[in-house]
């Protein structure tokens, strides 16, 4: 476990700036990853989780600026990275797959000359007989049939799930060190969610690849991942190993998020909900964020925010009262 | 595909048959033809007979079946101006015409690409926004007066170019053309400018206003997010994208080229197709102005057909019904 | 307290200039300089006549003695004849004044007219669907593929010239961008939950497109109105020139070009260039005004 992390977050700041005010869309986050880890980002929508992912490389469209104080991917710091040395590691050392499989592909482009452009840009020794075929050993990687055929085909032949399994290919084309997935099953079909995950845990492992999966669904997080980090409005409230978040979570907002979880073997009359509404990022209360949501809320909470706490080794809260618990006994998986 | 073009062409021929019924139709309003052949002093005698033989007297719709055999035949009469057929006279000018619009064209493309894609690839800079307020300006220059001004510094002021005419042709594949000829492009400069103005802005608007809006789009973002550098974003990607309306326009514009070649030509006396169609009108020269209808109806038919084709062949996601 | 007050009066007012419309409109000189321009038009057309030296229209006014007499600041201009004369001794600045009222009404009149016509077939077309749909589009479909500058030089050709039937003729070219974008935009909105509820719930379909299409739709329509206006006064400028817009008693700025060109290569240079000069600063301010507003209201729209 002493293994040296693949990429440190520290202070990371994305702020836009509008017509209406500054919008602290993610507001000092710090994090790491170590190689072949897989870490779950989780939080409502709003909450800064993609922008996270599009900061860490540094994909942000003005009127938004991304500051950090570090972040050290692989020995080297990105804060100080041009565009053009980022160009080098965007698909080549960190590959991403986007949320929409429909939007993400280039619709005037083969399937196979999308997949081939990142090879040509990122492995320039290979010969061009080489590519293709290592092109179809993706796509059947990912589990799709006749990939000698369907190289030639165009987007708009694919359905959603295979367009999604052909990003993902892409994605691993060049053997990356770390793969940010932004919510990569949210506008597929349920039946596809579940292989789409699957597939991508099992190539990850394969290929001791790190994966930062960032989602809104709890539920997808416990069964993929070994890692969490809970955002709130821009902001970092829980993070820990998944046992410790799902099983022992001390942040009042991911007791309500798991809660919120239906669960098939408990008898309940109906799921429970966060009350209230997440704030206006234009207008945020001084406290702590989820002060007006919180059924546990202390005077404290309305007027300091809280930082960041270790309430056990490798598991923080940012919390004034974070929940303690029993180790798990009852709880069913 | 065959399925497809047969389908198109039969579309074509049903447009050219609603255009020659209502170009009929209307012409049927241009004064009386049979005051433009007898004398002033005639006798109503010799104009009833004059209407005889012209088939005036007929009911209309035999007078259009008359008419739609004729036309059939290449044949709209002869003019009463120049007591030509007036397809020939047609015919004979179309070169001019054409010389002068795809000259106009490759202006078109030459300037306001490169410049479109430069204001949309860089929104920002001080010079997209000139080029963008430029544009603005473009389509707000009626042409006719851009062209006078024109001549009027280029011919009357600085007497470095010609203020009209077309100078000597020369036989270019069996087609009279002025380019080639020695001096010939003196001549086309002024016109060609003045006709490109107004398209090269608005398809300056179009090419910038298609590069903005695909570089928004996800797949230029993921393509980022492969590494793939910020040229070839824009040239690779973007482009190709933002160039699948602008060839739709582009057809359409060559058309509208085609038509402003009217104005043009009155103003610089370039002996097309154009300024006979103005001179045809002022002197309700009546076959003449229906055969420049049907001639250029037939020719914005055959872009339209063209451009559609191009754009399959261009986008993928576009099924061929 | 009296502050409250009195922000409660103007509040439309103040609301519109907190706006992020209004800001936006702060920030963008363009936009600025169209409205100027656009203001200075509209003020010339309303009271040109109180300060027109002379009514240009009016034979009596004129003198033929005063013909071709160059701009004041040139050797031989004369007092009261600020942009010089033409060859029947017209003022060109009040014929330019005479001249833009008549252009401005045409364009305006003409824009509306299409605008009404155009964006009332376009819903029509875009809520009912099915034969309608499929008429007033195949119609569109066949006359957009001829260059509107060539219907309406026809149409006029057959007619003969006169301001009614401009006014016509622009009409009859105008109305199809409405109809075809209405149209598009009726069909998604109508996908739209609300709509369909109103449906349900059994409002008369009137109803439907006046109170929830409508509204949907307008911000289009406001942006091609205000560049129709824009490129309407050229058509008309253009067909004048080429002798089939505006009768020739009548006052027009394409007319007034038309008799400057005829001068033009005995260096009598005015006659031609400030009415022309006139129609692109006109237009140029609409465009500038119309491309902000596209801008603001629909940016997709081409």
């Amino acid at each position: 476990m002493s293994e040296k992390n693949l990429l440190e977050v520290k202070g990371l700041k994305t702020y836009f700036h509008t017509f209406k005010g500054v919008v602290k869309a993610v507001d000092d986050v710090s994090f790491e990853i170590k190689p072949g880890e897989i870490l779950g980002i989780v939080g409502e929508s709003g909450s800064g989780k993609s922008v996270t992912s599009f900061s860490l490389l540094k994909l942000v469209e003005p009127p938004g600026v991304v500051e950090a104080e570090q972040i050290l991917f692989d020995g080297k710091d990105l804060t100080r990275a041009g565009e053009k040395e980022m160009t080098k590691i965007r698909g080549k050392d960190i590959s991403m797959v986007f949320q929409d499989p429909m939007t993400s592909l280039n619709p005037l482009y083969t399937i196979q000359k999308q997949m081939e452009e990142v090879l040509i840009l990122h492995e320039p020794g290979m010969s061009k007989a080489q590519r293709k075929e290592r092109c179809i050993e993706l796509l059947s990687a990912v589990g799709i049939p006749n990939p000698k055929e369907r190289l030639r085909e165009y987007p708009n032949q694919f359905s959603g799930g295979m367009r999604q399994r052909v990003i993902i290919a892409i994605a691993l084309a060049t053997n990356p060190k770390l793969l940010i997935a932004d919510e990569p099953t949210t506008a597929l079909d349920v039946t596809i969610q579940e292989q789409i995950l699957k597939l991508m845990k099992k190539l990850v492992r394969e290929n001791h690849t790190a994966l930062i999966l960032i989602t809104h669904d709890l539920a997808v997080v416990s069964r993929m991942v070994d890692k969490i980090n809970v955002m709130y409005c821009g902001k970092l409230v829980e993070t820990g190993t998944t046992e410790d978040v799902i099983k022992r979570n001390a942040h009042p907002y991911t007791e309500g998020l798991l809660n919120s979880i239906p669960k098939l073997y408990e008898d309940r009359e109906r799921l429970d909900f966060i009350p209230g509404m997440v704030p206006n990022m234009f207008d945020l209360p001084a406290g702590c964020y989820f002060a007006p949501r919180c059924k546990y809320c202390q005077e404290i909470c309305r007027s300091q925010q809280p930082q960041m706490r270790e309430i056990a080794p490798g598991h923080k809260a940012a919390c004034h009262f974070p929940l303690i618990r029993e180790k798990a006994e009852g709880e069913v998986e | 595909m065959i399925k497809y073009v047969i389908k198109r062409f039969a579309q074509m021929m049903a447009v050219l048959l609603i255009v020659s019924v209502l170009v009929f139709l209307m012409t049927n309003f241009i004064g009386d033809p049979v005051d433009m052949l007898v004398p002033e002093d005639a006798t109503l005698e010799e104009i009833e007979a004059a209407r005889i033989r012209l088939g005036l007297n007929k009911p209309l719709y035999v007078q259009y079946a008359i008419f739609l055999k004729s036309v059939l035949h290449g044949d709209f009469g002869k003019s009463y101006t120049y007591g030509l057929p007036a397809m020939g006279l047609i015919v004979e000018r179309m070169p001019a015409t054409l010389e002068l619009v795809a000259v106009a064209a490759a202006l078109v493309l030459l300037i306001a690409i490169p410049l479109g894609v430069y204001a949309g690839a860089y929104p920002k800079r001080a010079l997209s926004k000139f080029i963008m307020s430029g544009s603005i300006l473009g389509i707000s220059l009626p042409s006719f007066w851009m062209g006078m001004m024109m001549i009027y510094i280029f011919a009357v002021i600085f007497r470095c170019l010609p203020a009209s005419g077309r100078g000597d042709t020369i036989p270019v594949l069996g087609v009279q053309l002025s380019i080639f000829a020695p001096g010939g492009i003196r001549y086309i400069i002024l016109p060609a400018v003045t006709l490109a103005l107004t398209n090269t802005a608005t398809m300056i608007r179009l090419t910038r206003s298609g590069i903005l809006e695909n570089m928004r789009q996800d797949y230029i973002k993921y393509a980022r997010a492969k590494g793939v550098p910020a040229k070839a974003l824009l040239f690779g990607h973007a482009l190709k994208n933002a160039l699948v309306p602008v060839i739709t326009v582009f057809g359409l514009d060559l058309g509208n080229m085609v038509a402003f070649t009217t104005i043009t030509e009155t103003i610089f006396a370039w002996p097309g197709m154009g300024k006979l169609l103005i001179d045809a009108i002022n002197k309700s020269d009546r076959p003449i102005i229906v055969a420049y209808l049907m001639a250029a109806a037939c020719m914005f038919v055959v872009l339209n057909f063209i451009v559609d084709i191009l754009y399959t062949l261009i986008d993928p996601r576009i099924e061929l019904r | 307290m009296e502050r409250k007050e009195k922000h409660e009066k103007n509040s439309g007012w103040e609301q519109f200039l907190k706006s992020e419309f209004f800001y936006h409109y702060k920030k963008n000189v363009p936009a600025i300089i169209g409205s100027i321009l656009v203001a200075i038009a509209i003020f010339i057309v309303v009271f040109g006549r109180f300060f027109a030296p002379q009514n240009p229209y009016d034979l009596t006014q004129i003198d033929l003695a005063d013909s071709y007499l160059p701009p004041i600041w040139q050797d031989g201009g004369k007092a009261g004849f600020l942009l010089g004369t033409d060859a029947q001794g017209r003022d060109i600045f009040s014929a330019i004044i005479y001249g833009s009222a008549s252009s401005m009404m045409i364009g305006l009149v003409g824009a509306m007219a299409s605008c009404l016509i155009g964006t009332t077939l376009g819903l029509i077309a875009g809520y009912y669907g099915g034969k309608v749909d499929a008429f007033i589009m195949r119609v569109a479909d066949v006359q957009l593929s001829f260059p509107s500058m060539l219907i309406a030089l026809f149409i006029m050709s057959v007619f003969g010239r006169g301001v009614g039937k401009l006014l016509v003729a622009l009409t009859m070219v105008g109305w199809v961008t409405y109809a075809r974008t209405v149209r598009g935009e009726t069909l998604s909105v109508k996908k739209m939950e609300y709509v369909e509820a109103a449906r349900i719930i059994g409002l008369p379909n009137q109803k439907i497109i006046l109170k929830h299409i409508l509204p949907n739709v307008i911000n289009s329509v406001i942006v091609l109105a205000t560049i129709q206006v824009g490129s309407f006064i050229l058509t008309e400028a253009t067909l004048s020139f080429l002798g089939v817009g505006v009768p020739i008693t009548k006052p027009s700025l394409g007319l007034l070009v038309k008799t400057g060109f005829d001068v033009l290569f005995s260096g009598l240079w005015w006659a031609a260039v400030f009415p022309g000069l006139y129609i692109m600063l006109i237009v140029f301010g609409i465009n500038l005004l119309g491309d902000f507003l596209r801008d603001e209201l629909n940016p997709n729209l081409k």
